[in-house]
């Protein structure tokens, strides 16, 4: 009875599997980016394009790293989506 | 032509008209700049020309409302999830941008340098979150409403309750700044006085939201972004031509800020600026004297008024003495309590500026205080540096919990379009918050290099004008009587920079207008797509949902249209009060979404056992921790850890997920809410 549905049960849990994985790093890297350097904003004192480096990244630096997040997740939740249609299985 | 084909080209096809009606709005603006400015060279008087600026774009969404106008729910509620993820990445930029990233954002980062920053920072991040957690299972959900959202995911009438409690409470306060902002710029375009500027704003806010709910606010929203978007871009571009010949801004942001910094430097050394704050020293000294014996300092001073008021009438003085005399002793604090309260605040704002550059720290200096200096200085480096990180956390959070900005996921025709323009938002809104630093950068090193130093006969006439609109925006004041202005004696309000920076820097006219025009649109998009929120959630939601299940459509649609303008006027007649800096307003609004909808919405999708229960004690119990740090601890005393009122999230926020995890654990498991999450992770059929 329930032999058609599990392998799709297990494909769902796969794909969810992963989806939290790539979560779960991408988070990680949006904490480093977020808080680490403006926690030590003092310490890091060196130039970068003529700006303190913790200016420059809170005004320029962070927010193109965060667009460059978001578009990694936008593909790789679009690569999980056709894997498990079965589409794509790299 | 097959059948399955058909979609996709009727698709592309909206897409292809989409595309040539906003070049077509593009080049319009242009055109229409270009036109003012010629009209400008050829004699149009400038209040002919800045009421052109404000009525000709109001038009131009008026006809976008007018145009997409409906009473169909799907159509009104969600823009029938027809916008491609381009033109949806735009309308949420345009939703997000308010009055308070276009016109405060860059005045913070002016008046309060790295602290600022928080903002850039939490407004941009935020979005991680929406695209890690929230976006693409709103949309998969396909609901309305955030309520809606945790409703059906929670499967019980009281997280809805408690989402749309919320949702209509964060959206009215963040309103009320965005209208607030739009009487601020009329008032400025067209001198009208404020509370006609704002009745004449709403009547814009009006004509989208209220014709075409969702549909019509979405097309003008994009309509919006473009014109606050080159409104924001132009003057920035242009300082920075002007100070160092290159066109990109975002490239000699650190050369300018390096300009900045020796500015300060030989400011700090000049013993002219120290004179000023040693008279400002001196004005606080004088009212904390005061203050030490109201009742006589106030009697002292309306008799030595009154003797001059009747001197100068016996002498036959000049009249213009007279008057200011006169008018000085009806100034005078009725009565004591009065005295003592307008004296402590004068005392505040002569203390506030009795410092070295104007109270505004070094542009290029993190955090107050010092790390090693004196305990006292280390105190206020700690605490400086936790409430920024506190308040990028709490602005983060906020972002991914913020209803109007969510609703707008529900519009696109797929999950993977839901995805797509949450990149096209980022992209879009990290153009704007890019810029406002190196703006705030431009405008110091104008201010510092070719305004401080000037004659006190020989100001600038945004000086002028602006202290004549209201002397708390900007005023100046020849503290050390040596006629020539410094740093010190010029005050100017964030709120007023960007509007400012065109005359600033020397720009014409127009360009002043079309800064204005940004702005206006800015507050606009915002404002409508709050009030929608409101509206829908309190229609769709609490009406539709909780209370007639059978209310035929047409009902639903013209209840949300009574609400949204019922709330209009609400909105409207608290920013009469004009309440407080833009900024102020808006900030505690990102702590209490932070505390309340952000965990309901990612244990939501990401914790399957989390259940009815503990949603709704979860929200709660975010809700009335952020309170009551907001609104009673600044009164009972004692800041935990020194954070401030506004970053209350960061308490709200960890007892949210706390109290929905112990909750839930505690109350029993509900499996048909736990298959809702099962669907909701599963990838959209093809």
């Amino acid at each position: 009875m329930t032999t058609p549905r599990d392998p799709a049960r297990a494909a769902d849990a796969s794909h969810w599997r992963r989806i939290r994985r790539m979560v779960f790093i991408l988070t990680v890297a949006w904490l480093l980016i977020s808080f680490v350097p403006a926690f030590f904003a003092r310490d890091l004192s060196f130039k970068v394009f003529d700006a303190p480096f913790v200016v420059w990244m809170a005004a320029q630096g962070a927010p193109i790293l965060y667009v460059v997040l978001v578009w990694i997740a936008e593909r790789r939740m679009d690569r999980l989506d056709r894997v498990h249609r079965g589409v794509d299985d790299r | 032509m097959t059948a399955e084909s058909a979609p996709a080209d009727a698709a592309a096809l909206q897409r292809m008209r989409l595309r040539r009606r906003y070049l077509l709005c593009l080049v319009g603006l242009i055109g229409f700049v270009g036109a003012m400015a010629l009209l400008e060279r050829a004699g149009l008087s400038h209040a002919a020309i800045a009421v052109l600026f404000l009525l000709v774009p109001v038009a131009l969404y008026a006809s976008i409302g007018l145009a997409c106008r409906t009473s169909e729910s799907s159509q009104y509620f969600v823009a029938g999830r027809s916008v491609p993820a381009v033109y949806n990445g735009m309308a949420i930029a345009a939703d997000w941008m308010s009055v308070a990233s276009f016109m405060g954002l860059a005045g913070l980062l002016y008046v309060n340098g790295f602290a600022g920053l928080a903002y850039v920072l939490g407004w941009t991040g935020g979005f991680c979150l929406v695209a890690f957690y929230v976006a693409p299972y709103l949309r998969r959900s396909g609901q309305f409403t955030i309520p809606d959202f945790l409703g059906e995911r929670y499967g019980g009438p009281l997280p809805r309750f408690v989402g749309l409690v919320v949702t209509a409470l964060c959206s009215l306060m963040y309103v009320v700044a965005q209208i607030y902002g739009v009487g601020l710029i009329t008032s400025r375009l067209t001198g009208l006085n404020f509370e006609v500027g704002i009745f004449v704003g709403l009547g814009g806010v009006l004509v989208c939201s209220f014709l075409g709910g969702m549909r019509a606010v979405t097309w003008t929203q994009v309509a919006q972004y473009l014109i606050l978007l080159v409104a924001f871009l132009v003057p920035v571009v242009w300082l920075s031509v002007k100070q160092t010949g290159v066109p990109l801004p975002q490239a000699v942001f650190g050369q300018q800020l390096q300009k900045v910094s020796e500015h300060e430097r030989a400011l700090l050394a000049d013993p002219r600026e120290r004179d000023v704050v040693a008279a400002f020293q001196a004005e606080a000294d004088a009212y904390v004297a005061k203050l030490a014996d109201v009742e006589r300092a106030l009697a002292q001073e309306r008799e030595s008024l009154q003797r001059r008021v009747e001197q100068l009438a016996a002498a036959g003085g000049p009249a213009a003495e007279l008057r200011a005399a006169r008018r000085a002793l009806q100034a005078l604090p009725k009565d004591a309590d009065a005295a003592r309260e307008t004296w402590t605040a004068q005392r505040d704002v002569s203390q506030q500026r009795a410092r070295p550059l104007a109270g505004m720290p070094p542009q290029a200096l993190p955090y107050a205080g010092d790390p090693d200096g004196s305990p006292a200085e280390r105190a206020a480096f700690e605490s400086s540096r936790l409430n920024f990180l506190a308040l990028v956390f709490c602005l983060m959070a906020g972002t991914a919990g913020m209803p109007h900005v969510l609703a707008r996921f529900y519009t696109t025709p797929s999950v993977r379009e839901a995805r797509r323009s949450v990149t096209w938002a980022i992209l879009l809104i990290v153009l704007l918050y890019i810029s406002a630093p190196v703006l705030a950068v431009l405008l110091k090193a104008e201010v510092m290099s070719s305004v401080v130093g000037l004659r006190f006969d020989a100001l600038p006439r945004w000086i002028v004008e602006w202290s004549r609109i209201d002397p708390a925006l900007v005023s100046v004041v020849d503290m050390n009587r040596d006629g020539v202005l410094q740093l010190g004696e010029l005050r100017v309000s964030g709120d007023v920079l960007v509007l400012a920076a065109p005359e600033i820097g020397g720009m014409p006219f127009v360009i002043s207008c079309l800064v204005a025009a940004g702005g206006l649109a800015a507050a606009l998009s915002t404002a409508d797509g709050l009030l929608l929120t409101i509206a829908n959630a309190l229609s769709h939601d609490l009406y539709f949902k909780m209370i007639d299940r059978n209310a035929p459509v047409a009902r639903r649609v013209a209840l949300s249209k009574m609400i949204l303008m019922l709330f209009a006027l609400i909105a409207a007649s608290i920013a009469i009060q004009k309440p407080a800096a833009i900024l102020l307003l808006v900030t505690p609004v990102f702590s209490v979404a932070a505390a309340t909808i952000f965990p309901a919405l990612l244990l939501g999708v990401f914790w399957k056992r989390a259940n009815l229960w503990g949603a709704s004690a979860g929200m709660l119990a975010g809700l009335v921790v952020t309170l009551y740090y907001m609104l009673a601890r600044p009164d009972t005393g004692g800041l935990w850890w020194g954070i401030q009122p506004v970053s209350a999230g960061i308490f709200g926020v960890p007892v949210a997920f706390v109290v929905i995890v112990l909750v839930s654990l505690l109350t029993p498991a509900d499996a048909a809410s736990e298959a809702v999450v099962d669907e909701l992770r599963r990838p959209e059929p093809s």
